[in-house]
């Protein structure tokens, strides 16, 4: 699954790689910039960057949004600029994953610095594309296009310099984890994806909500607290985590499974009809992804608990809600002879609070594994199976696009910036 | 439907809350897998009964299949064989 780390190593591999070809016409970069322009509106767009987003984004919307428009002159027949039409199709895919990882308004820890820097590596990139866009028209003869749009560009290459001339190295953010949750992705982040969006499901409708589905619910976010434990532990034995902050780390997700272990454990007595057979589907699923997949990092394990939450706090204000109204059955055998209540399942009498327990579990669950999956965001971490090493891939690719690209002009370094 | 399904039903569930409830790691595993049984032999419209509790979750285990096998015609054959894999590893 593509990190965010991965795309942008990526966008910048492709920025400081463009080089002049004959394709590089004027009306060939208008049509290149709409929908670059619009891709980077949209990723910006994304970013909880805090304050009053229509005053904070205003600037890098009001010289992105005469690009992403375009020239009145509809551009018939023009092809977009091969590299800038790349950088869009890269840009789209960090602006989906964020979109996708975001709309329902993500995690706290992602709003502000987080954002900030995610930021500050997507507008680099697109301040470098503006002045290699610029020059490449410099010589060319198309007077009325060509003197609005190198303006447009000035503006968008002046107003992103402050970004570009951050190390790259200063803007790692925790956002460049987030990858786009698609159930069909192998591995157990897939079916982690796959098993939380039934779950969500379940919890939502009414009719599907049984103790069986409770139990299995709260079961796999124990075995998903677990598991992702000892891949914490594992990970502080490679020198990956300093021992206080995986200790940290890893209490939180003991405590976590502790607690979902709990509120998986319904007495004999207590319980509430129904059949889940897609939950049970996948629910299986997911247990025999963890049980037979490969060791994976912190990465992963933080993006499959940061599914899993949401489907934790569904779990527990469910939970709440089937106490409080006493909407569980209860068995006759488990209520005292007294009160003269009569043999087999009824609804919970009000006086009970049989399953007061288990919503306090539920809650407790919810608490620990949201701590968990903060401090997993927020303790530096090097995680050997993302890419957030920004540069190693340039290098990588870098020799295959002098083989591969016999026209294009070689780099001397790979951060050698393009010729401007 | 005989009444012996509710019965075996029941001591399925016993044996949920026997792996679930003690603390050794693998118990978590196993409960999962015993809710799993639990899936397979919920028919419509069964309501479980409530047994009394066997020493250990193997016991109620295998009390659920000796009543099972008086009523084979109506065992789901995949909670068959899941009820034994089951039996096999804690045993």
């Amino acid at each position: 699954m593509a990190t965010i780390a991965d795309l942008l190593n990526r966008l910048e591999f492709r920025v400081h790689t463009l080089t002049r070809t004959p394709a590089d016409t004027v009306k060939s970069h208008l049509a290149g910039w709409m929908p670059l322009a619009r891709t980077t509106q949209q990723a910006i767009a994304l970013l909880p960057l805090g304050g009053r987003s229509e005053v904070v984004k205003a600037g890098i919307r009001n010289v992105l949004q005469p690009l992403a428009r375009g020239p009145r002159q509809p551009l018939d027949g023009v092809h977009p600029a091969p590299q800038l039409a790349e950088l869009a199709q890269i840009m789209g895919g960090i602006s989906d994953t964020l979109a996708d990882n975001l709309r329902s308004g993500g995690r706290a820890e992602y709003a502000g610095a987080e954002a900030l820097k995610l930021e500050a590596s997507l507008l680099s990139a697109i301040h470098v594309a503006a002045r290699w866009s610029r020059s490449t028209m410099d010589d060319q003869k198309l007077p009325t296009t060509r003197s609005s749009v190198m303006a447009f560009l000035g503006d968008l290459a002046v107003i992103t310099e402050p970004y570009a001339l951050i190390p790259p190295g200063q803007r790692t953010s925790s956002l460049e984890e987030l990858a786009l949750r698609a159930p069909n992705t192998p591995g157990h982040e897939g079916a982690a994806v796959a098993w939380a969006r039934t779950a969500s499901e379940t919890l939502t409708e009414r009719y599907r909500i049984s103790s069986w589905a409770m139990q299995a619910i709260a079961g796999d976010l124990a075995l998903l607290s677990h598991t992702a434990r000892l891949a914490v532990v594992a990970a502080a034995s490679r020198g990956e985590l300093l021992p206080p902050t995986a200790g940290q780390i890893s209490d939180s997700l003991d405590a976590s499974a502790r607690a979902w272990r709990t509120a998986a454990t319904w007495p004999p007595y207590l319980r509430l009809g129904g059949r889940n057979s897609d939950l049970r589907a996948a629910s299986r699923d997911l247990r025999e992804a963890i049980a037979t997949g490969t060791a994976a990092g912190l990465g992963s394990w933080r993006r499959v608990l940061g599914v899993a939450t949401p489907v934790a706090l569904g779990h527990a204000a469910v939970m709440q809600s089937l106490v409080r109204r006493h909407e569980l059955w209860i068995h006759g055998s488990a209520v005292d002879p007294d009160y003269g209540y009569a043999r087999g399942w009824g609804r919970e009498p009000r006086w009970s609070q049989q399953g007061q327990p288990l919503v306090a579990a539920s809650l407790d669950g919810c608490r620990d594994l949201d701590g968990a999956v903060s401090l997993l965001g927020t303790s530096p971490h090097h995680d050997a199976s993302s890419s957030l090493s920004r540069w190693s891939p340039v290098h990588a690719e870098l020799n295959r696009t002098r083989h591969d690209d016999g026209p294009r002009v070689p780099l001397e370094s790979p951060t050698v910036s393009p010729r401007i | 439907m005989t009444n012996l399904l509710p019965l075996a039903l029941g001591h399925v569930r016993n044996a949920v809350w026997q792996l679930l409830s003690n603390d050794h790691d693998e118990g978590l595993a196993l409960g999962l897998e015993a809710l799993d049984v639990e899936a397979l032999l919920t028919l419509d419209d069964l309501d479980p009964d409530v047994p009394t509790l066997e020493p250990n979750p193997t016991a109620s285990l295998v009390a659920a299949r000796a009543l099972l096998d008086s009523a084979p015609d109506e065992v789901p054959p995949a909670a068959w064989a899941a009820l034994q894999a089951l039996i096999a590893k804690l045993t």
